[in-house]
């Protein structure tokens, strides 16, 4: 207990350390602002007024030129899909496209026919005339062929 | 703003604060329109875009089975019944499209197996235009967006 009063006893630190005076002037504030004179109005300054300008233009920016490309897209989006497109479904006609069970083509207009096979070369035939008879008109020549393909 | 006189802080006044306040109310008001007009735009587009998609789905499925295709005729629900060579197989197949809750199904009735082919289709209408022309009408509708397109065969 005597430790603890003796612990806990106010020590006398004498006067207080003075602040040794400054050397140098009081200096001036950094902007007009943290001036307050009696008398007059504080404002902004003009690096403050371009600063807020030069931010607020970037933000004009950035949103017309997200306005200008997502009008282009609507755009685009609006002639690739036409509101009702009509189309002429043009079934394989040749033996191998069916038979690899090529899809359709469709046609947007009518009067197209399917698209050959690209499948093996163009063929050779021999063509043989076995026939041939003539209208009474003269006009009209029809014949009979035979067809063998050549090796 | 308001002079500093002696130990008294300097604040806004009254005058100041309504002024302020209005212009805020003014730019916030043209903010929000400014953003509900690209909003409203940014939804279309994304309702147009799923549209075409459910709907190019469907029409690539079909011009699938409509390549090699042995006949196809319209059933009595609307729907649409094809038989196609099977690719890689002897006999045929038979297909039979239908709507069923908003989703345009292929049932593959020789397996058995059904295959939701797209989504949001709100009609699909196969009919007889003539005794050889077949008319195939799809249409899907996806946020308040429509796309409908209309396919025609011939059986020639």
């Amino acid at each position: 207990m005597q430790r603890h009063e003796r612990l806990f006893q106010p020590v006398d630190e004498g006067p207080a350390p003075t602040r040794p005076p400054c050397r140098t002037p009081a200096r001036a504030p950094a902007t007009a602002r943290a001036v307050s004179v009696p008398g007059r109005r504080r404002a902004f300054t003009l690096l403050e007024l371009v600063v807020s300008l030069v931010i607020m233009a970037s933000g004009l920016l950035a949103i017309q030129a997200l306005l200008v490309r997502q009008s282009k897209q609507v755009c685009r989006l609006e002639r690739w899909c036409q509101p009702h497109p009509t189309y002429y479904v043009v079934s394989q006609s040749d033996k191998w496209m069916r038979a690899l069970g090529a899809p359709a083509s469709l046609e947007t207009q009518a009067g197209h026919t399917a698209w050959t096979s690209p499948v093996g070369p163009p063929f050779d035939y021999n063509v043989t005339l076995n026939s041939s008879a003539r209208s009474d008109s003269g006009q009209q020549v029809s014949a009979r062929v035979s067809l063998q393909l050549k090796e | 703003m308001r002079k500093t006189t002696g130990q008294r802080p300097a604040g806004f006044t009254l005058l100041e604060l309504l002024v302020v306040s209005v212009l805020m109310i003014g730019l916030t008001m043209m903010t929000a329109q400014m953003w509900r007009h690209f909003s409203a735009g940014a939804a279309d587009i994304a309702g147009r875009t799923v549209a075409a998609q459910e709907l190019r789905l469907a029409l690539e499925s079909l011009s699938d089975d409509l390549g090699s295709v042995v006949w196809a005729t319209p059933t009595m629900t609307d729907g649409l019944r094809i038989c196609r060579k099977d690719p890689g197989g002897q006999a045929d197949v038979i297909v039979e499209y239908s709507l069923s809750s908003r989703r345009l199904v292929r049932n593959n009735l020789s397996v058995g197996v059904g295959v939701p082919i797209a989504n949001n289709v709100s009609g699909f209408v196969a009919s007889d235009v003539t005794s050889s022309v077949l008319r195939i009408t799809v249409c899907v509708t996806a946020k308040n967006m429509t796309r409908e397109a209309t396919l025609f065969w011939s059986r020639t």
